[in-house]
C-alpha cells in the first residue's frame, strides 16, 4: 500500500538481517554437530540445482508448494488459519485420480479438466466444513481443520483399500488413464511435469483475484474490520466462506497436480506434510503475493537441497529441515532487527542522562 | 501559589504524525487548569506523557521540583508523584463491583492473614471518606455494568483519589454526560479545588471551560499556543486560538420544506444487550428535506435505533418503511439499495477500515457499481479519480487518497466517512449517528454544513446525537429518547426551552414515571 520508500527499504533491511541471523544460527547448529557449514551449504545448493534430476526435483516441489501457498494466502488475508490444506490436498488428490481410472478413455483436453475439476470441487467442499463452522457458528478453525486433516487421510485410506483399491501389493489406487497425465518436463529422470503452468496460473489467479476484483476488495476488507463491512453492505460471512472454499479448491488442485503430474495414481501417505511447507512459504514472505514464487522456490530448495546434501555429505537432512522454521521464526520477529529502534533506545539512554549535570 | 508541575519543550513523534511539537504546560497547586485544542492538537498526548504512558523524544518534566525525565518515567512513577488520570474511555472491569474496581491493584490487606486476605472494611472506610468529602454518590456494591455513565466517571475519579492523587487529569470528561450530570461533575471539581487538589481539564467545549477553569492553555497542531487566565479571555478568543481563525459553530439552518414522508418508523421494538437500551415501541416520521434530531443521554437506545434502521440489528416487532418500501429486517446491502446512507456512530468501528486507503474507504459501499467495477473486475483508476474528486469536495487533508485511513485524526477520518455516504450519487435518507463526536471545531463546522446541504437537496435526515448544541443547530424537529421510549417531541424554533429538553432527557414527561 502507500508506504514510502525509506520504510520499504527498512523492512527489506530487517528481512535481510533476519535471514542472516537464521543462517548464522543454522551454521552454529551444523558446526556443533561436527560438520562444516560452508561445505553443507555448498552441497545443499548442488543438491537442489545442479543436474537434471536435482533441478527437476526442486521444480516438482516448487509446483506443489506454490499452489498450496497461493491457496493459503487467500485465507491468511482474512485471518483464517487454514491448516486444513493438507486434508484438502488428500481429498483433492483422491478425487482427481478417481475419474482418471473410473471413466472410459477420453482425449487429454477432456479428461484433464474433468479430473482437476473434480479434485478442486472435492477440496472446496472439504474446506467448506471449517468455513461454515467458522463464519456461521464462530468455531475456531485451527482445531477443526487440523482434526479434519486426519479424517481426510483416513478417508482416502479407506477408499484406496476398499472400493478403489488397485488390488496390488501396495495400498494404492489403479493408475489413471494415460491421456490424463501431464507431459513431463525435459528433465528426466526427475518427475517434474508441465503442471508448473498450472501452478503459475493458480498464483496469477490468486493475485488477480485479491487485488483486481470486487471479491478481492471485499476479502481484503473483511480481514481488517468485519463490522465495517457489515455497515457498508458487504456480506462478510459469505465472503469468508467463499474464500475458505477457494483456498480448499487450490489445496485440491495441488493434490491433483501431484497425481496427474507426478505419481499417476493415489498412494497411501503420498504427501507427508507437504501442505505444511506451502503454508511456511506463505508465512516466510508475510503473505506478500509478489514474492510468493520466490519464497516457494526457496522452500523447495531447502527441502530438496537438504536431501541432496545428506546424500553427498552424510550431514543428516533433519538439520537442514530446521532451516525453514528458523527463518520463519526470525522473520516473524523482524521488528527485533529494527536497528533504528535500537539506535533510538541507546540514544535516549544517553540523552536522558544529560539533565542530571545541567538543569536538575 | 506554588508551581507543582512544569513540562518544557516536549516533543513526541508517532509513526505518522508529530503529536506534540514543542509542548509546554504548568500547574499551580489548587487550580483547575483547562487544556483545550482541536482533536489531534496533542492535548491528550501531552497529558498521557505527564501520566507516564508515553515516552518523550525530547523535553523535560519537572514534578514537585524534581526532574523526572532523567530516567525512565512510567505510570507507576506518576502515581507515586500523586498524579491520577481519568481517561476518555473508562478503564473499569465491567463484571466487578464498584468497590472492587476502586481497590483493584492496591488492595488493603489484613495483617493477621499475612497480607493475603483483602480487608474490605478498611477499603470501604477509606472510600467513604472521598464519597462524603466530595459528595460523589456511588453504589459500592453494584457491578459496573449496572451503573450509569456518570456514575462510572465518579468511580474513576474516586479510583484516582484512592491511589493518592493530588493532581487529577480528566480527559474530556463531559463528552458522555448530560447537561445535568456535567453540572454535578463541576460541583465535585469545585469542592476538590477547595480541598487544594489540582485539576487538569481537557476539553473542547468552550462554555464549560469558561465556567470551571482558573487558567486555560491552548494547543494547536501539536504546538503550544498560549495560556490565559479565565478572567481575561472570552469564548470567541479561545475559539480563535484553537482554530487559528474565526469560527461559527452554529450553522445557519435551512428552513425545512413540508414535503412527503420519506422514513416511517411504526411501533418499533428492538432488543438490546442492555436493559435500558431496548427500544420499546416508538413511532415517528422523517420528511424529505427535514432533519429530525434524536436527543437523549447516551445508552437510552439511540445506537439500537440506528442499527435497527440500518439493518445491522434485528427488529423484534414493528416496521421501518423507507420511501414506501418495507426495509424491516432487510440486510444492510438491501437497505442501502433503497437509497439509505449512514454515518455510523463509531468511525473506528463501523465507519472506517483503518488499514486501507482513503480511496478504498470512500468507495467501499459502491464498489459493485459501474464504473468502479465491471463483471467483478475493479477499475482502480476510476476509483482513484472519483476518490480524488471527493477528497477535494469534502476537503479531506491530506488530499492524496492513497494514504492509509488509520493515520488520520478524528476530523479528517470522519470526513472520509462523510465523503463515502454523502458522496453517493443516489440517496434518499441519511442516518447520521454522532456525526461530530470527538472531532475538532473546524471540522465540526464543516460536517454540520454538509449535513445541512444534504437536507437542502431534499434528503431526509435522522440525526442521532448526544450533543445538544448539535441537535439545536441542525434539527427542525427534536424527539427525545429515554430508556427506549420517546418522552417528547419538540419543534426547534426560536422559543425552544432547553430546560424542557433536559427534563425530557432525564425521563420527565413519561406517563408512568
Amino acid at each position: 500500500m502507500a508506504k514510502n520508500k525509506s520504510e520499504k527499504l527498512d523492512s527489506l533491511l530487517r528481512v535481510v538481517t533476519a535471514f542472516a541471523f537464521a543462517l548464522i544460527v543454522l551454521s552454529i547448529i551444523i558446526a556443533i554437530c561436527g560438520h562444516n557449514p560452508l561445505e553443507a551449504f555448498y552441497q545443499m545448493f548442488r543438491g537442489a540445482f545442479v543436474g537434471k534430476f536435482n533441478l527437476g526435483s526442486t521444480i516438482e516441489d516448487f509446483i506443489m508448494i506454490l499452489i498450496i501457498a497461493s491457496g493459503y494466502s487467500l485465507t491468511k488475508r482474512i485471518g483464517y488459519f487454514n491448516i486444513g490444506l493438507e486434508g484438502c490436498l488428500y481429498v483433492g488428490a483422491m478425487f482427481t485420480a478417481a475419474p482418471g481410472f473410473l471413466l472410459p478413455d477420453m482425449p487429454s483436453f477432456v479428461i484433464i479438466p474433468i479430473c482437476l475439476g473434480c479434485g478442486m470441487l472435492a477440496g472446496a467442499i472439504w474446506s467448506s466444513i471449517g468455513g461454515v463452522l467458522k463464519s456461521f457458528f464462530d468455531v475456531n478453525e485451527a482445531c477443526v481443520t487440523i482434526m479434519l486433516n486426519y479424517v481426510a487421510i483416513s478417508l482416502t485410506d479407506y477408499l484406496l483399500n476398499n472400493p478403489w483399491s488397485a488390488h496390488s501389493a501396495a495400498p494404492e489406487t489403479p493408475h489413471v488413464q494415460a491421456a490424463a497425465m501431464f507431459p513431463k518436463l525435459p528433465l528426466a529422470p526427475s518427475r517434474a511435469s508441465w503442471t508448473i503452468l498450472i501452478a503459475v496460473i493458480a498464483w496469477i489467479f490468486v493475485y488477480f483475484l485479491t487485488f483486481r476484483t470486487t471479491f478481492g476488495f471485499k476479502l481484503r476488507h473483511v480481514a481488517d474490520n468485519p463490522r465495517f463491512c457489515e455497515a457498508v453492505g458487504i456480506k462478510s460471512k459469505l465472503i469468508i466462506l467463499g474464500t475458505v472454499m477457494l483456498s480448499g479448491a487450490l489445496g485440491g488442485l495441488a493434490g491433483g497436480c501431484e497425481i496427474l503430474g507426478v505419481y499417476g495414481n493415489f498412494m497411501q501417505n503420498f504427501s507427508l506434510n507437504s501442505a505444511f511447507y506451502g503454508i511456511l512459504a506463505c508465512q516466510l514472505v508475510r503473505n506478500d503475493l509478489k514474492l510468493l514464487p520466490l519464497s516457494a522456490l526457496f522452500v523447495a530448495f531447502a527441502r530438496v537441497g537438504g536431501s541432496g546434501m545428506e546424500y553427498y555429505t552424510h550431514i543428516p537432512k533433519s538439520l537442514i529441515d530446521t532451516m525453514v522454521p528458523l527463518l520463519v521464526l526470525f522473520i516473524g520477529m523482524d521488528k527485533f532487527f529494527d536497528w533504528k529502534r535500537w539506535m533510538r533506545h541507546f540514544k535516549r539512554k544517553s540523552v536522558g542522562k544529560k539533565p542530571i549535570d545541567t538543569n536538575c | 501559589m506554588e508551581k507543582i508541575v512544569e513540562m518544557k519543550n516536549i516533543h513526541k513523534q508517532f509513526p505518522y504524525v508529530k503529536a506534540v511539537d514543542g509542548g509546554q504546560f504548568d500547574l499551580y497547586k489548587g487550580e483547575i487548569h483547562s487544556l483545550i485544542g482541536e482533536n489531534g492538537a496533542g492535548k491528550s498526548t501531552m497529558m498521557k506523557i505527564l501520566y507516564g504512558m508515553y515516552d518523550i523524544d525530547d523535553g523535560e518534566i519537572i514534578i514537585n521540583g524534581e526532574c523526572v525525565t532523567d530516567k525512565k518515567y512510567t505510570t507507576r512513577d506518576a502515581i507515586a508523584h500523586g498524579i491520577g488520570m481519568v481517561h476518555q474511555e473508562f478503564m473499569l472491569v465491567k463484571e466487578m463491583t464498584v468497590l472492587e474496581n476502586i481497590i483493584l491493584g492496591s488492595e488493603p490487606t489484613k495483617k493477621r492473614s499475612r497480607n493475603i486476605a483483602i480487608d474490605f472494611e478498611e477499603a470501604r472506610r477509606k472510600i467513604q471518606y472521598y464519597i462524603d468529602n466530595y459528595h460523589m454518590a456511588v453504589q459500592l456494591d453494584k457491578k459496573i455494568i449496572h451503573i450509569s455513565v456518570g456514575e462510572m466517571q465518579r468511580v474513576e475519579i474516586i479510583k484516582a483519589l484512592y491511589r493518592g492523587a493530588d493532581i487529577l487529569i480528566l480527559d474530556e470528561p463531559t463528552a458522555v454526560l448530560t447537561p445535568q450530570e456535567s453540572d454535578k461533575l463541576f460541583e465535585i471539581l469545585d469542592s476538590m479545588r477547595k480541598n487544594n487538589k489540582t485539576i487538569v481539564f481537557i476539553s473542547h467545549k468552550l462554555k464549560e471551560v469558561m465556567k470551571i477553569s482558573d487558567r486555560i492553555s491552548v494547543m494547536r497542531a501539536g504546538k503550544y499556543i498560549t495560556t490565559v487566565k479565565q478572567s481575561e479571555t472570552t469564548i470567541p478568543d479561545l475559539a480563535k486560538y484553537m482554530v487559528g481563525r474565526e469560527v461559527f459553530l452554529n450553522v445557519q439552518r435551512t428552513p425545512p420544506k413540508a414535503e412527503e414522508v420519506m422514513l416511517e418508523v411504526k411501533d418499533l421494538y428492538v432488543p438490546s444487550e442492555r436493559e435500558l437500551s431496548k427500544i420499546r415501541g416508538i413511532s415517528f416520521t422523517v420528511r424529505k428535506g427535514e432533519v429530525v434530531g434524536v436527543a437523549g443521554v447516551d445508552g437510552n437506545g439511540q445506537s439500537e435505533l440506528g442499527e435497527a434502521i440500518a439493518g445491522l440489528r434485528r427488529v423484534e416487532k414493528g416496521q421501518v418503511i423507507l420511501d414506501g418500501v418495507d426495509i424491516t429486517n432487510k440486510s444492510p446491502l438491501q437497505v442501502r439499495k433503497e437509497g439509505f446512507v449512514h454515518i455510523p456512530e463509531d468511525r473506528n468501528d463501523r465507519g472506517l477500515n483503518g488499514s486501507h486507503t482513503f480511496a478504498d474507504n470512500m468507495l467501499a459501499a459502491e464498489i459493485r457499481n459501474h464504473p468502479y467495477s465491471r463483471f467483478g473486475v475493479i477499475n482502480q483508476k476510476k476509483i482513484m479519480d472519483e476518490a480524488s474528486i471527493r477528497a477535494e469536495k469534502f476537503d479531506i487533508r491530506p488530499r492524496d487518497v492513497s494514504n492509509i485511513a488509520g493515520s488520520l485524526s478524528g476530523g479528517n477520518a470522519q470526513k472520509i466517512v462523510v465523503a463515502r455516504e454523502l458522496g453517493a450519487p443516489t440517496k434518499k435518507f441519511l442516518l447520521a449517528a454522532q456525526p461530530t463526536r470527538g472531532i475538532d471545531i473546524g471540522n465540526i463546522e464543516g460536517i454540520r454544513r454538509m449535513i445541512d446541504d444534504t437536507k437542502r437537496d431534499g434528503v431526509a435526515v435522522l440525526l442521532i446525537s448526544a450533543d445538544l448544541d448539535e441537535i439545536l443547530s441542525l434539527a427542525d424537529r427534536i424527539i427525545v429518547l429515554y430508556e427506549g421510549q420517546i418522552t417528547g417531541e419538540l419543534v426547534n424554533d426560536d422559543n425552544i426551552d432547553e430546560g424542557e429538553l433536559g427534563y425530557l432527557m432525564m425521563g420527565g414527561g413519561r406517563e408512568n414515571g
